[in-house]
């Protein structure tokens, strides 16, 4: 690509690779860094005078550390003199927040389109938005792409092929039923609905769920096999995707229990400290993501804030191999201060109120924050090689005081936190139960078909697990394979596929970053590589070909 | 002194429902004269002083789509220049709403053009009805309030279909899955989808339904329509399923074309539409033509919005 420059941002570097390498370019050098007081710093490493900028950053589980680095990235483009600065967003940030639940929501899908916008983007490329409407949140031409026609031929290839049975898409929600249809019209199959009747009378709460769970689970057995233990006495479908959340609030529980209420700071530290190299080494190999949200508080508590740049080059020991200074070296320098973030991530939930003005049907969405959160530190705790990381909420200064012993004495002695202030954005936690006991119902007929359970992103799998065990178990399916355009898998995501009997696999696309620790572990996660599709619609866009091919077509 | 009390401006759109709501909210339409030119422009005056008022301009987006438009956004800015202390555009039928997305490629997002006419032009707010993609709302910089037509349409339900209980709703498309399911929800009914399959070269398209309706009255539910020919064919379709009765309700009604022929030929026991859109006309040449009078949330929205009250309550109750 003649005078263009593809730069890419940290959260999504594999992706940026093979675009690139589709492309035939480099990445463009740039050096991302961290200031010690946690601000991002851009270095574009090259002239990009009078070109075609080109910056590649995805969504990821560090959003807003993405997004600003994003922005960074596209301002100082821009105060360079670049061309044109298209910003690629395979994943769209903040998506889903695309309009105005019932009451005083915010858009904030909108505010992020007016903030590239402001920063100085001039085109944006992105890929299956949660709502097509979007792309009128800006005053840039956008281009949505699909990733549909390649995962139909995905399917095609995979599924179909080769299968006597007859194939049915199947949304999980009625509003999946757009795209559900339009899937099954390409494959050229039935489709079918799942209906899920949330009962209004069932809200709301008048304790937030969390605290429930602490107390009536605190006195099970604990060991390395619990989480086994407590799926297998449990029927299998409410029960089974409760028992994470219960089981790590317990083992969560005793371990801020145990700290003595004189000094519980200290002691806190002091015990993390132990787990601390474990923990650290986990995070900073496998999750960098979550050494991202280091807390600042820590930070500021231990060391003053230099003004100084810390130098990557000097932190990594030498210079990446590639030609850009990019993120395996980037956080290395934060995570002294990274020891618990499992006990603080539990505690914020647990401190949040419950938000009874949450929208049901997209309750289920936030409630997944806290089962990730408890999940995540089970299979910490579980499992033997490896660790998986618990996503962690940046923490403000103001939520990070929750740690402090009176939160932790309201939880124990069964006080509900409902008068707590709140410390930030709420992360809902109402429907969980709420939803176990909805009713579903099938519309359509799957029996002895292979189900293609589709929606456009797949972050807590839950609702997918749920709609899986009654397609299996109640209709007859053959086979269930989850079929989703963004896989997020917060938290415990991907083992709780693993253990559902239900699913035969589930099958995204590669716009999120998902730690390659995880999808290794994994036996039934299949991500479809996107790199072709971003590539081509690069490649048109900087030759001022036509983007429309690619919407009913696969690049190759 | 009486200062920032509410005015009422009214379009030539929907004169009809502009008198409902100023007469629910016990006030006259202000003294406004919108004509056109010989020249075909639009000549607006507003007969009355506004200067620091909280004025409202009902104008719905239908018929002379584009004159009323106008005529709504000469009024907006000739309000603005009168220093109205807030203008309130309210829109029972958004104009334009449609075209909200690149359905196909280079296809214009018109609804966004409509937003950015509306901030110009200098409304303060936005007050509409049951938008066709509620992300529309994302579109303004300015606050909207979106109302819904549903608890109207549940209490028509309840009220004027008989032997509802063994009813079930059916979405005439796969968009629309999500408005049917939240109504069959609220009666505690079964639902229904119907699909019609992407026309592919020489094949007429199919309808396919999913669900079960056989020996139930089958209500269509649908935020807008147009020609009805999705509506005519959903009803035969549903009849051809074994449907006892099909009755269609929409919100926005705007019947244009061949709609009425279409409904007086179709299987349809009913059409409800709520007067976002006159239609006195219309029923009198189709006889199946029912009316659901929204005049009351919208007047209550402008009320609470005058007051500074809370309009959530209106979500999810029907005001008398």
């Amino acid at each position: 690509m003649r005078n263009a420059k593809l730069f890419a941002g940290t959260s999504h570097l594999a992706l940026a690779q093979r675009v690139a390498g589709h492309l035939g370019v480099e990445l463009a050098p740039v050096s991302l860094r961290r200031y010690t007081n946690r601000e991002t710093t851009v270095d574009l490493g090259c002239s990009v005078r009078e070109k075609d900028v080109y910056i590649l950053q995805s969504g990821s589980m560090t959003t807003n550390d993405h997004l600003m680095e994003a922005l960074i990235m596209v301002s100082a483009a821009k105060l360079a003199s670049a061309r044109k600065i298209t910003v690629v967003m395979p994943y769209f940030p903040y998506s889903k927040q695309s309009k105005k639940k019932k009451r005083r929501g915010a858009i904030s899908g909108k505010l992020v389109a007016n903030m590239l916008t402001v920063s100085g983007a001039d085109h944006v490329i992105t890929m299956d938005l949660h709502a097509s409407q979007m792309s009128g949140f800006f005053t840039i031409p956008v281009d949505n792409l699909f990733s549909e026609p390649t995962i139909a031929r995905w399917v095609a290839d995979n599924v179909i092929r080769g299968s006597a049975a007859g194939v049915v898409v199947v949304a999980k929600n009625a509003g999946g039923a757009k795209r559900v249809t339009a899937l099954a019209d390409r494959l050229g199959t039935q489709f079918a609905l799942i209906h899920t009747d949330n009962a209004p009378s069932t809200r709301p709460f008048s304790r937030t769920p969390s605290t429930v769970a602490l107390h009536t689970l605190a006195p099970t057995p604990r060991g390395p096999n619990m989480f086994a233990s407590a799926a297998s006495s449990i029927p299998v479908g409410v029960a089974r995707a409760a028992s994470p959340l219960a089981g790590g609030a317990d083992v969560d529980l005793r371990t801020i229990t145990d700290a003595p209420s004189a000094r519980p700071e200290s002691a806190r530290k002091r015990r993390a400290k132990g787990r601390r190299n474990d923990v650290v080494e986990a995070l900073a190999t496998s999750m960098q993501r979550a050494a991202f949200y280091v807390s600042p508080q820590l930070a500021a508590d231990e060391h003053t804030i230099e003004p100084d740049v810390l130098d990557i080059d000097a932190a990594a020991g030498g210079s990446p191999p590639s030609g850009i200074e990019i993120s395996e070296v980037l956080n290395r320098s934060d995570d002294d201060d990274d020891d618990d973030i499992d006990e603080s991530t539990l505690l914020e939930m647990v401190n949040t109120p419950a938000d009874d003005d949450c929208d049901p049907h997209d309750a289920a969405h936030n409630s997944e924050a806290i089962a990730q959160a408890a999940a995540g530190i089970l299979e910490q705790r579980q499992s033997s090689g490896r660790r998986a990381a618990v996503p962690v909420e940046t923490p403000t200064p103001g939520a990070r005081r929750s740690l402090a012993p009176t939160p932790i004495q309201r939880i124990t002695s069964g006080t509900h936190l409902q008068s707590d202030p709140p410390l930030r954005p709420p992360v809902a936690v109402t429907s969980w139960h709420k939803k176990r006991t909805a009713r579903i119902t099938l519309v359509g007929d799957v029996r002895d078909k292979i189900v293609l359970l589709l929606d456009d992103m797949i972050d807590h799998p839950s609702s997918f697990l749920t709609a899986a065990e009654h397609l299996m178990v109640h209709c007859g399916a053959r086979a269930v394979y989850i079929v989703a355009a963004h896989g997020l898998f917060s938290g415990s995501s991907l083992g709780e596929v693993e253990i559902c009997p239900y699913v035969q696999s589930v099958i995204v696309t590669n716009t999120f970053p998902i730690p390659a620790e995880l999808t290794s572990a994994s036996s039934k996660l299949i991500q479809i590589d996107i790199a072709p599709v971003l590539a081509e619609a690069i490649r048109r866009n900087h030759n001022g070909e036509s983007i429309s091919y690619l919407f009913d077509r696969n690049p190759l | 002194m009486s200062s920032n009390s509410i005015r009422i401006l009214a379009g030539n759109s929907h004169p009809a429902l502009a008198r409902l709501i100023a007469k629910r909210l016990g006030t006259d339409l202000a003294n406004v004269t919108v004509a056109k030119y010989s020249n075909q422009e639009t000549a607006v005056t507003i007969g009355e002083s506004v200067r620091d008022e909280d004025v409202y301009i009902i104008q719905s987006g239908c018929g002379e789509i584009n004159d009323h438009l106008m005529e709504l956004l000469i009024m907006i800015n000739a309000c603005k220049t009168a220093s109205a202390r807030r203008i309130t555009a309210v829109l029972p039928c958004f104009p334009y709403a449609r075209q909200d997305k690149k359905d196909k490629s280079r296809a214009p997002i018109s609804a966004k053009l409509v937003a950015n006419m509306l901030s110009v032009a200098g409304a303060d707010h936005v007050i509409t009805m049951d938008l066709h993609a509620s992300q529309i709302q994302g579109f303004f910089d300015c606050p909207v309030d979106n109302l819904y037509g549903e608890p109207m349409v549940l209490r028509y339900i309840r009220e004027n279909v008989p032997d509802w209980k063994s009813a079930i709703i059916v979405s005439p498309d796969a968009g629309g899955a999500k408005r049917a399911t939240s109504i069959a929800d609220h009666l505690d009914l079964d639902f229904a989808l119907i699909h019609k399959e992407r026309k592919k070269a020489n094949e007429v398209s199919r309808m396919v339904l999913v669900g079960d309706v056989r020996d139930k009255i089958a209500i269509l539910v649908d935020d807008m329509a147009d020609t009805c020919g999705t509506l005519g064919l959903a009803a035969k379709t549903l009849m051809d399923n074994g449907a006892s009765a099909v009755y269609a309700i929409v919100i926005h009604g705007v019947l244009s074309g061949k709609a009425l022929d279409v409904i007086n030929n179709s299987m349809l026991t009913r059409v409800v539409v709520t007067n976002t859109i006159p239609h006195a006309e219309k029923k009198k040449i189709c006889p199946k033509l029912d009316t659901i009078d929204v005049s009351a949330v919208l007047a209550e929205a402008i009320r609470r919005t005058h007051n500074g009250e809370s309009v959530s309550y209106l979500f999810g109750h029907a005001t008398i």
